[in-house]
């Protein structure tokens, strides 16, 4: 990998290991979870949270830049996030989008139409409280 | 497969832009055919305000606007096996008429990147900088190594007392020295796109 890649190392692990600090043990956080048979998905995500009370299943897709200041692909990011929540919509998942890119505001605006929302941070510090509170609201609108 | 074409300008572009920058890619194809013959197929045409399409023999364009100052362009390879050095080709001629068409019409292009994805990771990402832009970066990268022995030397001549002049001398002169070959190979080293 690029020594200017614009994250950390350990970006991914961090970001799963802030999660389950944060959210507490109500809740599984499931790495790469295309290994999880039981998950039954169709398009796999870099994460999935599972609120163990209600069920819900959160899916989460991290994505990095090379540089500091690139751009997130617009047409290609729309087509995974579209994959993502349109063919595991037998689990009724809440998706979320983790970008330490820069986002285009038509990206944003078409992802927010979808019910996809966006966090934007290079550092899991930045990431993971937004990251969780988005996991809450959306667990407990499922209840 | 794909490539991802970012053409930034500092000035928001005028909106009839789009049109005029159709007239650059020549004979175009309706969006939903275009459409079809990618991996966004099922996103459906108005979902994604598509400016233009052109579809070729090897591959398809789709150029749609991304933000105010910003067109973005997706390139898919068809009917071929995958080919990332191909996948490059194509995507730097697109991004080259691109900002041939912002220039024509008189928006200066501040940024240019191609990102080559597959399978939802970022393969490579490649960037078209400017000569001043290719200087400042191969001055931050060889000027510490290159003069770390002159300035080393002048500052030991500054500790032991001896001959301070000669060492200033010779760090004055060594940096003169790689500023000339910065600027040297920076101009002949080509505009092509670097990627990471």
């Amino acid at each position: 990998m690029s020594k200017r890649f614009t994250v950390e190392a350990g970006f991914f692990e961090d970001i799963a290991a802030g999660l389950e600090g944060e959210l507490g043990p109500a809740y599984d956080v499931i790495r790469r979870p295309r290994f999880e048979r039981w998950m039954d998905l169709a398009e796999p995500a870099d994460l999935a949270v599972r609120d163990r009370e209600s069920g819900q299943i959160t899916l989460i897709a991290i994505k990095v830049g090379v540089t500091e200041d690139n751009h997130l692909p617009m047409l290609g990011t729309m087509a995974e996030m579209w994959r993502l929540k349109e063919r595991n919509a037998h689990l009724q998942p809440a998706v979320v989008l983790v970008s330490a890119a820069i986002v285009f505001d038509t990206l944003e605006q078409w992802l927010s139409v979808r019910d996809i929302p966006v966090i934007r941070g290079r550092t899991s510090g930045e990431i993971v409280p937004r990251l969780a509170e988005v996991i809450m609201a959306g667990a407990v609108a499922h209840r | 497969m794909f490539a991802e074409i970012t053409v930034t300008a500092a000035e928001p572009l005028s909106s009839s832009l789009e049109a005029q920058a159709r007239a650059w890619f020549g004979p175009l194809a309706p969006v939903h055919v275009a459409l079809e013959r990618t991996q966004l197929a099922k996103l459906g045409e108005k979902a994604l305000s598509i400016a233009f399409a052109k579809v070729m023999s090897t591959h398809v364009i789709l150029v749609s606007r991304a933000a105010v100052n910003a067109f973005s362009a997706y390139v898919e390879l068809g009917n071929v096996p995958p080919d990332v050095k191909r996948l490059k080709a194509v995507a730097e001629a697109a991004a080259d008429r691109l900002v041939e068409c912002l220039a024509a019409h008189g928006h200066r292009a501040t940024s240019l990147e191609i990102g080559i994805n597959a399978e939802g990771i970022l393969l490579q990402f490649g960037r078209k900088h400017t000569w001043a832009q290719r200087l400042v970066a191969s001055a931050r990268k060889e000027i510490p190594g290159r003069l770390s022995v002159p300035v080393a030397t002048f500052v030991a001549s500054i500790w032991f007392d001896t001959d301070v002049r000669r060492g200033a001398v010779n760090a004055l002169a060594a940096l003169a020295g790689v500023l000339v070959w910065l600027v040297v190979s920076v101009t002949l080293e080509g505009r092509g796109y670097r990627y990471e």
